[in-house]
């Protein structure tokens, strides 16, 4: 187990407990912000984007050296069609189910058994699309970055 | 169970810690935090060809993370329910539905992605104006031979 794993997955405990500590990976909590009814879990959203975007905008300033990865280097992309047509597969799913991936995980972890048959949904997905499109040559996208290229 | 963690923390509490953990990921890693690319290598990893392990790792601590706080704070939603939504839909719709978003979803944002990359998205294009352009053929010659083969009075 490499040092970048361990921290990995310790940010991810913190990640995960924070997450369900506020309630996020609860259906009815997700389906109240979505019918607008309740506004606290969009505005913790906002502030978490927030915080996030001003360290980070600083660190990025300030040239900051990663202990594990070199130079900070925050990606960019364009906003552009897919991500727009993307968004709307995205957001039916959610409205219907008011779940997204980081939710199905928590779900399992709080010991929801319909968190299973979403993790199961995801990788079924996820394996659908590698059965029909096999791994693509090498192109500019695919090389930079071959996970971000296939979710996110 | 303990109930030693007031569930659900207040928001302005976990809005600026989220905010932070993401950037503290970044900070320490120079990775971004994400679980669908998590999800990703876990489908990877069950046909050994994984790159990136340490989000796998992350996938587990979400977790543990979870199960901690269900531990100390309690999860109303712990075994088969599902809020409001489960009171709606019998089981096995429930289960249903909760798949088909998700193939769907996870499948289209990928395959949408792909799409995009230039070399396969013109080979893509190509195969699709040709098929959508011998299939309009097979049709229009299948729809003149029921024509000309239809008896007579019928026309």
């Amino acid at each position: 187990m490499s040092r970048l794993s361990l921290i990995c997955g310790l940010f991810g405990l913190g990640f995960a407990a924070v997450f369900a500590a506020a309630g996020f990976n609860q259906y009815d909590v997700i389906h109240e912000m979505l019918l607008l009814e309740n506004f606290e879990p969009g505005l913790t959203m906002a502030s978490a984007v927030g915080t996030a975007f001003v360290i980070l905008r600083v660190l990025e300033r300030r040239r900051w050296q990663t202990p594990l990865g070199g130079q900070l280097q925050l990606r960019r992309w364009n906003a552009e069609r897919k991500h727009v047509l993307g968004g709307m597969v995205f957001g039916t799913g959610w409205a219907i189910t008011g779940a997204c991936p980081g939710t199905a995980s928590t779900m399992i972890g709080g010991g929801s058994v319909l968190g299973i048959v979403l993790a199961v949904g995801i990788v079924a997905g996820i394996t659908l699309r590698d059965m029909i499109v096999s791994t693509p040559q090498a192109t500019p996208l695919a090389v930079a970055d071959p996970v971000t290229a296939r979710s996110s | 169970m303990f109930d030693v963690l007031p569930v659900p923390l207040p928001r302005y509490v976990v809005g600026p810690l989220m905010g932070l953990l993401v950037a503290g990921l970044y900070a320490v890693t120079n990775n971004h935090l994400g679980i669908s690319g998590a999800y990703v290598q876990f489908v990877d990893r069950s046909r050994g060809c994984s790159t990136e392990t340490w989000r796998l790792w992350f996938l587990g601590g979400t977790i543990a993370g979870a199960a901690m706080v269900a531990f100390l704070g309690g999860n109303p939603q712990a075994g088969p329910g599902y809020g409001a939504l489960g009171e709606y839909l019998p089981m096995p719709a429930l289960i249903a539905v909760l798949l088909v978003r998700w193939c769907i979803d996870r499948f289209w944002r990928t395959l949408g992605r792909r799409l995009y990359l230039r070399p396969r998205s013109h080979r893509l294009r190509h195969w699709i104006a040709r098929e959508y352009g011998r299939r309009l053929h097979v049709c229009r010659y299948r729809g003149c031979c029921d024509l000309l083969a239809a008896p007579a009075d019928s026309w």
